[in-house]
Formats: structure tokens, C-alpha cells, sequence
């Protein structure tokens, strides 16, 4: 029933797996085409800001409006990074009961072409899914699917344009601007990255208007896991209407040998054999 | 009008064993075994020019629950439905189902399964060719979406996962046919009291015909389907020899006879995304297409299903666009009754609003050559996790043979909520 009749998307699976389960915004920020060699290698630091092989995470999506009961999704999300740069990632949400056991898989391999599989429940089928979407909510939430892809450094022209303490941090302050205007649904994007756990602590993304901003995410809690920075809680707001979509990564284990047939259309249509591996 | 058939028996005892262990299970809950409520809905509504029913009204409750330790699981499950109907020809009817009963063991490549469960096989949504194991629900004609159309059925399944395929074999050992609308219900196939006949259109002397069931012992048949996948394309081909679930109408003097004949279904069926589309095809031999001759002879002749869809979002906006082009064509020579050749566009428009808490969705169906249309519009509030609100309309017209000629005095207008737990 409801969001997730609709295929939802794969590009969740890259960006929950990295923000949520610990990669962070740092999708949100590309390089290449760059404006200034100091921007680029930033970029390219948070890209390749280390996250373990795997990642396990339980998580909550709350999503808020002002005068309105929150709706809450929770989702178990999985994560395996391969050799050259292949990523795969098994979504399986638990909750609320209807959408609960609908299961996204994705294979993103090293060359950046991307599979995804959505399991429906109702159906009991196993279905492939768009996974060039870029506009669009994520399960209704403030998440474009953009949002959640694995956005390479080399799609965005970087420049560092300032410093700024943002909650006691002196974070750098990046803009990443679309290298082509089609590879985006945003004018560009100004990042705030913390030096240390290389997480991006506040991102402003420019839809329509390159001088105001339309969403913001912010990082409200990050931890070290097993030596992994992680983003723990984060929001992400939609400036004009309020709107509020709230993470918080309520359990996450790095490097626990997640084996390839997790990631696999057996386990995303059994979710009795994937639950072996829940947290 | 229509006997009750025989499968009652088997459903009534599945479905009272079903809510014997969901109690026990219940009752047991805290040893691991999860009881769900998986479906709640209530729909109550008008028909704005039938001349025999004034409205109607749909309740349908499933619960399930399942468990297991190891490499063994199961599941447990029951269905209630009551329908009535209001008019000159009023009904109310309460039914029992079974729903997914199953033991299943799971090893590292292989899984079996005993017991009832849902096998759907094929990849496009409304007319799914290969889709032939499945048990058809035509308790409310085509008003709900594939899945809900579809229910349980007895099976012994094995299914081998391999590197990158799957082979899934199923055998169906035990009949049980169509769940049809009860006898005087606008949605049955048969009226009898103009007397048509779903995809016939009016017959002379059918007028006052009574129905009965033919023969239903024995097995279901079975079949074998293999899928592969990646890189941006999935296939498969599937063999089937089963019986047709959805009943064909054998005409005689006075007595149509509902008959499941065995047909043999050769599929073939792919998956691919292209030009910022998701498509899927279905393409099936049959066989043996039940046919009747002008002079009320029945036959079978081969025939060709393929159908092509595309799932879609304009401007990689909130939009979601699924559509697909039906076709079927009976390869025989012989004069016949029923439609040997026939095109349809079906399809859906869904959009969300206001952050998900409103969806506006449009589905329908129309013929290519031959007036026949249907038009369901609906606006749902899912502003509440878990529950749906709803306001939905279905209309029909078309040409005698067609559905929507058929249902065309049924135009209705529902409200309705849904939930599940």
C-alpha cells in the first residue's frame, strides 16, 4: 500500500547506505571539472572517507509537519562494498505494516552502471525499477532520489569558498555546482564539512534560485563506530513548506562479513533468510 | 443460480483449520509467532443506473501468522469476505478462505514449500498471460488492482536459486477454482436474467439458464519457469499444463456448465530499463483456448497472448505512468462466438500530493478497434500511517461482447477505507 506501491527507488539504497549507515552526506559532494584544486581534493576526501566493507544499519525515517502527526518508517539497511568499487545494498523495511517486508536491492557496479529490484510483498514478485530517477520523494519524505545516489565527485565542479564554526566546529564551507545542468535536479549545493570525521554537518541545496536555498540537511549527531565516523541523526528540512524528514541510524555495525548471496533476489524475496543477519 | 461447487468443502476446512491454529497461534504469540492483521477493508456504494441493485457493500478481513526455527518455517492464514447487495436483487453473502498455509524449508540454494500459497508468476500488471497457477478472484469482477484478484492455492513448490538464475517448479495437486461473485451479484459473468454471458454478449435462450459446475476432482496441474537477471535485463521462459482457474462457460439447452479445461502454456517474458522507462512483455502460447461454435459446439483451438508495458515518471516528477498493450488472437478457422481477436490499452496514473498524504489515481482499460472502455478514478488519504481513505468511481461502456459493454449499467460510485496491522 501506499509509498512504496509505487517502486521506490534505488538510489535510496546508496545514499541510506552511506548517509545513514554511516558513508554521510558525502554524496552530496562531487569534484572534478574543478574550479580550485583545494575544493576538489575536499571532495574528493569525503568521497573517499572510509566506511568499512560492509555496514549494517537499523534505522528510523520520521517524517514531520507542522500541526500533523509524524509518520515513521523503519528499515533495515545493508551495505558491501566490492572490489573496484562496486556497492551493493539490500533495503528492508519493517515497519509500518504496510510497507513492512518490501525490499530493495541494488548493484551498483564499478563502471557506474546500477541494477535495482524492488520486492512487493502483495505481488510476491520481484520487479526491476527505474534506477535513472532523479526528481521525486523518497517514500514521501524530503529526499529526492538524487539525494540518494551515489553522486561521483567528477559530476560537480567544486570551490572552497570559505570557513565557518558551526556548532563549535570550524567546518569548510563547499559549493559543488553541477558539472552539466541535467546531471541535477539542484543549481548547486554548499556543504559544510567538518575536517576531522570528514561529514558534511550542514548541506543547502539550491533548486531554483542559486542565492536561496531550498532544502537543508543537517547532521545533528555524529559518532565514531568501530572507528567509523558516522552520521547518527540528521534532518533533512524543506525550507518553503516545513516539511521534515528525520534519521537516526538506531543501531549500525561496520565490517561483520556480510556474504554476496545476501545481496542476491533470493534474499530479497525471503526475508525469513535475511533477517539471519539483522543486528 | 450457481450451485455452489464443490471446493467449498475444501476451503471451508482449510479456512476453519486456518482459524483454529491463528487462535492457537495467538494465544501463543509470545513463543515467537507473529500474528498479523494483513488486511482490514470496508467499502460501501451506489450504482447510478443498474436497474436491479441500488448499491453495495464489501467487508474482507486476513489475518496470517508465521514462524519457524532453523532451516523450517510456516505459515498460517484465513480470509473473510462479506459482500451484500441492495436492490430487488439483494443478497448478503459471508465467506471463509484460506489464505497462505504452508510448511517450507529453507536450505542454501533450495527452497520447498507445502501447503496453500500465493504463486504469481509473469511480470505485468492487470493481464498477466503467464499468470495461469494462481487462483483467480473474480468476487468483484476487475475493480481491484492484480494482486488483490489473486488468491492462495494448494501447491507442492521447489524453488532452486542458482548463481544467476532461478528455477521454480510447482505442482498443483489439488483443484479449487475461481472464487466467483455469488449468483444474482452485478459483477457474475452470467446474467441470467437478460441473458449474456461475459464476452458473448446476449444469447437467445439464455434468458432464466441455470449454471452448474462440471467435474473438479483431480489435480491442477503444474508447471516449470526459469528467470535470469542483471545488467539490465531479466528473461524468462515457463511451461505450464494446468487448469484454467477463471471458469468457461459451456452453453446447452437451458444449463450453462462452468468447466476448467487443461491448457498448455508456453511463456516467455522479459524485463528491461530503456529511454527512461521500465518495460516488461509477456508473450504466451496456449494451447487450447476454450471456443463455442454458433451452433453451441465446444472446441479448443491455439492461441497467441502478448502483452508490452512501460512504467514510467513524466518530467522525473511524482508521477508515476504504467501502461501496457494487450493483445490476443485465437488462431482458429472455424466460425465462433466468442472474441478470436482483440487489442486493449490498459494502465494506471497515480500521482501523490501534499508530501504523500493525498494520491489521485486513475486506472483503466480500453479497447483498440472495438468501443470498450472502464474508468476507475480515485482519491485516497493516506495521511495515516497504515489506514486508507477513499472515494472511487468505476465506469464502463462498450460494445455487446466487450467488459465494459457488459458491466455498462454498473457505473458506481464507493467510499472506503483500508488498513492493515
Amino acid at each position: 500500500m501506499k509509498d512504496l506501491q509505487v517502486p521506490e527507488r534505488r538510489q535510496f539504497v546508496k545514499r541510506v547506505s552511506r548517509v545513514l549507515a554511516g558513508l554521510g552526506a558525502g554524496l552530496l559532494i562531487g569534484s572534478a571539472a574543478l574550479a580550485d584544486d583545494a575544493g576538489r581534493a575536499l571532495a574528493q576526501r569525503v568521497y573517499d572517507r572510509a566506511d568499512g566493507e560492509d555496514a549494517t544499519s537499523v534505522v528510523t525515517m520520521s517524517l514531520t509537519e507542522e500541526g500533523r502527526s509524524p509518520r515513521v518508517r523503519s528499515m533495515v539497511v545493508y551495505r558491501l562494498s566490492g572490489e573496484g568499487g562496486e556497492v551493493s545494498t539490500l533495503i528492508r523495511f519493517t515497519d509500518p505494516a504496510d510497507i513492512a517486508g518490501t525490499g530493495l536491492l541494488t548493484l551498483d557496479a564499478a563502471d557506474g552502471a546500477s541494477n535495482q529490484w524492488i520486492y512487493l510483498p502483495a505481488m510476491q514478485r520481484v520487479r526491476r525499477v527505474d534506477s535513472n530517477r532523479k526528481g521525486g520523494r523518497f517514500v514521501n519524505s524530503d529526499y529526492y532520489f538524487e539525494d540518494l545516489r551515489d553522486r561521483k565527485p567528477t559530476m560537480d565542479t567544486h570551490r572552497v569558498i570559505g570557513q565557518e564554526t558551526l556548532d563549535g566546529v570550524a567546518c569548510d564551507v563547499l559549493e559543488s555546482v553541477p558539472v552539466e545542468a541535467g546531471n541535477s535536479v539542484y543549481l548547486r549545493r554548499v556543504s559544510w564539512i567538518d575536517p576531522v570525521s570528514l561529514l558534511p554537518l550542514r548541506v543547502d541545496f539550491f533548486e531554483k534560485d542559486a542565492e536561496q536555498p531550498s532544502k537543508r540537511l543537517e547532521v545533528v549527531v555524529r559518532d565514531q563506530v568501530q572507528g567509523y565516523w558516522t552520521a547518527m541523526d540528521s534532518t533533512l528540512s524543506d525550507l518553503r513548506s516545513g516539511h521534515r524528514t528525520r534519521l537516526v541510524v538506531e543501531r549500525i555495525a561496520y565490517d561483520r562479513g556480510l556474504p554476496t548471496r545476501l545481496f542476491s533476489s533470493k534474499a530479497l524475496e525471503d526475508e525469513r533468510g535475511e533477517k539471519e543477519f539483522r543486528p | 443460480m450457481q450451485a455452489e461447487h464443490k471446493g467449498w468443502l475444501v476451503r471451508g476446512m482449510a479456512s476453519l483449520a486456518s482459524a483454529m491454529l491463528l487462535a492457537t497461534g495467538a494465544l501463543a504469540a509470545d513463543g515467537g509467532l507473529g500474528l498479523k492483521v494483513d488486511s482490514l477493508r470496508v467499502e460501501f456504494g451506489g450504482f447510478t443506473d443498474h436497474p436491479r441493485a441500488s448499491g453495495d457493500a464489501f467487508a474482507h478481513m486476513a489475518v496470517s501468522a508465521g514462524g519457524g526455527e532453523g532451516d523450517w518455517s510456516y505459515a498460517l492464514g484465513a480470509r473473510l469476505d462479506a459482500f451484500s447487495q441492495f436492490g430487488s436483487a439483494d443478497f448478503t453473502r459471508v465467506r471463509a478462505d484460506y489464505t497462505e498455509n504452508y510448511l517450507r524449508w529453507r536450505g542454501e540454494e533450495l527452497r520447498l514449500t507445502l501447503g496453500t500459497q500465493n504463486v504469481m508468476w509473469g511480470r505485468v500488471d492487470e493481464i498477466s498471460p503467464i499468470d495461469r497457477m494462481s487462483r483467480v478472484d473474480l468476487s468483484r469482477a476487475m475493480l481491484d488492482k492484480l494482486p488483490d484478484r489473486r488468491r492462495a492455492v494448494p501447491a507442492v513448490r521447489a524453488e532452486y536459486f542458482g548463481d544467476d538464475f532461478k528455477l521454480d517448479a510447482v505442482w498443483l495437486p489439488v483443484f479449487d477454482d475461481a472464487v466467483m461473485p455469488h449468483g444474482d451479484s452485478v459483477w457474475h459473468p452470467v446474467d441470467a436474467v437478460k441473458g449474456r454471458l461475459l464476452g458473448f454478449g446476449t444469447l437467445p435462450g439464455l434468458a432464466g439458464v441455470k449454471v452448474r459446475e462440471a467435474d473438479e476432482d483431480g489435480s491442477g496441474g503444474g508447471g516449470l519457469r526459469l528467470t535470469a537477471g542483471g545488467d539490465g535485463l531479466d528473461y524468462g521462459v515457463s511451461v505450464q499444463r494446468v487448469r484454467q482457474s477463471q471458469p468457461y462457460y459451456r452453453v446447452s439447452p437451458g444449463v450453462l456448465t462452468a468447466i476448467h479445461p487443461y491448457d498448455t502454456v508456453i511463456g516467455a517474458e522479459l524485463e528491461t530499463e530503456r529511454l527512461g522507462a521500465t518495460w516488461r512483455m509477456e508473450l504466451a502460447w496456449r494451447s487450447d483456448v476454450p471456443l463455442t461454435t454458433p451452433g453451441f459446439q465446444y472446441r479448443t483451438d491455439p492461441g497467441v497472448d502478448l502483452v508490452v508495458g512501460a512504467e514510467f515518471f513524466p518530467g522525473d516528477g511524482e508521477t508515476r505512468v504504467t501502461l501496457q498493450l494487450a493483445g490476443h488472437r485465437t488462431l482458429t478457422d472455424v466460425s465462433v462466438l466468442d472474441r478470436t481477436e482483440f487489442y486493449v490499452m490498459t494502465g494506471e496514473i497515480e500521482h501523490p500530493f501534499a508530501h504523500g498524504r493525498w494520491r489521485a489515481d486513475l486506472r483503466f482499460m480500453a479497447g483498440l478497434g472495438e468501443h470498450d472502455l472502464y474508468l476507475n478514478p480515485r482519491l485516497t488519504y493516506t495521511g495515516i500511517d497504515q489506514h486508507e481513505l477513499f472515494v472511487a468511481a468505476h465506469v464502463f461502456s462498450g460494445s455487446e461482447q466487450t467488459l465494459g459493454g457488459y458491466y455498462s449499467r454498473n457505473d458506481s460510485v464507493m467510499l472506503g477505507w483500508q488498513a492493515k496491522f
